[in-house]
């Protein structure tokens, strides 16, 4: 059936995930629950420390179809899952269900323990390499389950989707489970993606690098949550897990769409005293960032958050005065990392605070401002980030529909093309965004404004914007790449995108 | 025209093409390209266009595309076939 984006959506697969249709981005449910978890009590006198892996697992009754977790902070210098994968593999352990925050080129490992039947499911934010160019081949029987951010904590929280054991991948911990993420050889900031699994999985095991005396001086995940500590020899490879640091875009193109997004926001009326503002950490989302900063220094505004994946220009931001506070849910640089460690305005928040709508609030609902990037967005402004032109996955929502939610103006910037794929098509290859969401296109050969936003696009003609018609920037596109051919479906599903509220907003086909 | 020789023109460079050229009894033109799926009729028409009104009927084509557009792979193919056909 067609949901509410024109998107078909199998019968079958609604039926089988007992799952509804998109119907718009806000509305779907007015209540949620949390849900209640079953845990052993940790009464005075008893360790959590555990020699191995294998201890733990059978200490947690681990069994065959089991669900297991992992939070993404390692990003591609991970060695968690992989370490913890080849234990399972090992013990003889069938038909596992990993649920991973976010997949990397450093999880190659996967695939032999999904082609030997030791995992037989994944559920991810966020999918990049060999995983997801074999899952993009059918590798997986079961179609893989896209999730926002936002959308993964909902459904974790509610109860929807069952944690057995939540593996913690932790920079710093003390005996008894206390974990920081700012100390320790691995040190990658943030936990923020982890904070749910650690409170909403039946169990919880911590790997640590840097095992202290009890307790750690800075607790992130704290003891309450966590049954079993193990000391490993690394949890990551620091070069794949930090930056350095974090670049603004050099290319005078990308320069000029960034200088225009700013100009979008100054115009539109956003810059003023109190200004919330999140920006991805991609070279152009940077450049916007920083001409933003130039005029927030010009009208001597004071900003009251900044928010996201945090990255070295924010905390400059933060330290000029620029940004009251910044909240972080995950440290792209070193920097970032050293802030939150040492600036207690810089804080930590759980990825459900930042951005699950089945909430008393998140925090995206109070953002004024957030630049997002497109793979390819349609002339009804729906955008995927999540398939590249040639329909397989390379990416995922994240947080980019979450925040798209909850601004008050959400931004894409784009080049028009990318060698010779047009980004602005009349229909995106995989929706993980609605149209109803964005509301200004930025591109170098002009400004789209989403017709819902009149006053807008008022605006920006008046101060003599280069304001055109999104159908227009397909037409400049087509002209000059030629218009693309479709991609042939094989039939078969090989991943479900979920939108934020659980409904199934598209679903991915296997390409020939 | 016809070529006489192994030849080359363009580069690897995102948005451009690499294309080589060498004598062959007959047309033969190989295409590799990051847009196959969405352009890779498009390309192969404007490669055989170009040849077409240069007059060839023979030689090797390899083109390695990396999202040329087509006034980019039409002037790459023929540099490349005046290359190969140029006196040693």
């Amino acid at each position: 059936m067609l949901n509410a984006i024109g998107r078909e959506i199998p019968l079958d697969i609604l039926k089988r995930l007992k799952k509804e249709p998109f119907q718009g981005a806000y509305g779907y449910a007015e209540k949620s629950l949390r849900k209640e978890v079953a845990f052993n009590i940790v009464w005075p006198g008893t360790g959590k420390l555990v020699n191995s892996i294998s201890e733990a697992l059978v200490k947690a009754k681990f069994k065959d179809g089991m669900s297991i977790s992992f939070h993404h902070h390692l990003r591609n210098g991970d060695y968690v899952l992989n370490m913890v994968l080849e234990e399972i593999a090992r013990m003889g352990f069938r038909d596992i269900t990993v649920l991973a925050s976010g997949i990397f080129e450093c999880h190659e490992p996967l695939l032999a323990h999904i082609q030997n039947g030791v995992v037989s499911g994944i559920h991810t934010n966020y999918m990049v390499g060999p995983v997801a160019r074999a899952v993009s081949a059918g590798i997986l029987d079961k179609p893989v389950i896209m999730r926002s951010h936002g959308g993964r904590d909902r459904a974790i929280e509610s109860g929807e989707l069952k944690i057995d054991i939540a593996f913690i991948a932790a920079p710093t911990a003390d005996i008894y489970g206390n974990i920081d993420g700012t100390e320790g050889p691995s040190a990658c900031g943030s936990l923020g993606y982890a904070f749910s699994d650690a409170k909403y999985a039946g169990k919880v095991i911590a790997l640590t690098d840097n095992l202290v005396s009890y307790p750690v001086s800075r607790i992130s995940i704290d003891q309450t949550c966590v049954d079993y500590v193990i000391k490993v020899d690394s949890i990551g490879d620091r070069a794949g897990i930090v930056s350095g640091t974090t670049r603004i875009t050099r290319d005078p193109v990308g320069l000029k769409i960034a200088e225009r997004a700013a100009r979008v926001i100054e115009t539109g009326g956003y810059l003023q005293d109190g200004f919330s503002f999140q920006t991805g950490a991609g070279s152009l989302s940077l450049a916007v960032a920083s001409f933003v900063r130039e005029k927030m220094r010009e009208k001597k505004i004071i900003g009251s958050f900044g928010l996201g994946g945090i990255t070295e220009l924010f905390v400059d931001m933060l330290q000029e005065g620029l940004f009251r506070t910044l909240f972080d849910t995950q440290c792209f640089d070193l920097k970032s990392v050293e802030s939150l460690r040492n600036n207690s305005r810089h804080q930590e928040i759980s990825s459900s605070m930042y951005s699950n709508p089945f909430t008393k609030g998140a925090v995206v609902n109070n953002l004024d401002v957030v630049i997002l990037g497109a793979t390819e967005i349609d002339t009804d402004f729906n955008v995927n980030v999540t398939t590249g032109s040639d329909g397989r996955i390379m990416g995922g929502s994240g947080g980019h529909c979450d925040a798209a939610a909850g601004s008050k103006l959400t931004i894409v910037v784009t080049n028009l093309m990318r060698a010779r794929m047009p980004v602005v098509v009349e229909r995106v290859t995989t929706v993980n965004t609605p149209g109803e969401n964005i509301g200004v296109l930025v591109t170098e050969y002009g400004i789209a404004v989403n017709p819902a936003n009149e006053d807008l696009k008022k605006k920006l003609s008046d101060n003599r914007l280069p304001v055109l018609d999104i159908k227009e920037l397909k037409r400049i596109a087509y002209n000059i790449c030629g218009e693309p051919e479709n991609l042939k479906s094989k039939g078969n599903t090989i991943a479900v995108v979920e939108y934020r509220d659980g409904t199934i907003i598209d679903v991915i086909p296997q390409f020939e | 025209m016809k070529i006489m020789k192994e030849a080359m023109a363009g580069s690897l460079e995102s948005s451009d093409c690499l294309i080589m050229v060498k004598p062959s009894e007959k047309l033969e033109i190989e295409i590799e390209s990051i847009v196959q799926k969405r352009y890779g009729k498009q390309i192969r028409a404007a490669i055989e266009e170009t040849l077409d009104e240069m007059g060839i009927t023979s030689g090797y084509y390899k083109v390695q595309d990396k999202g040329a557009i087509d006034y980019c792979l039409r002037a790459r193919v023929q540099t490349v076939t005046r290359r190969g056909c140029e006196e040693q």
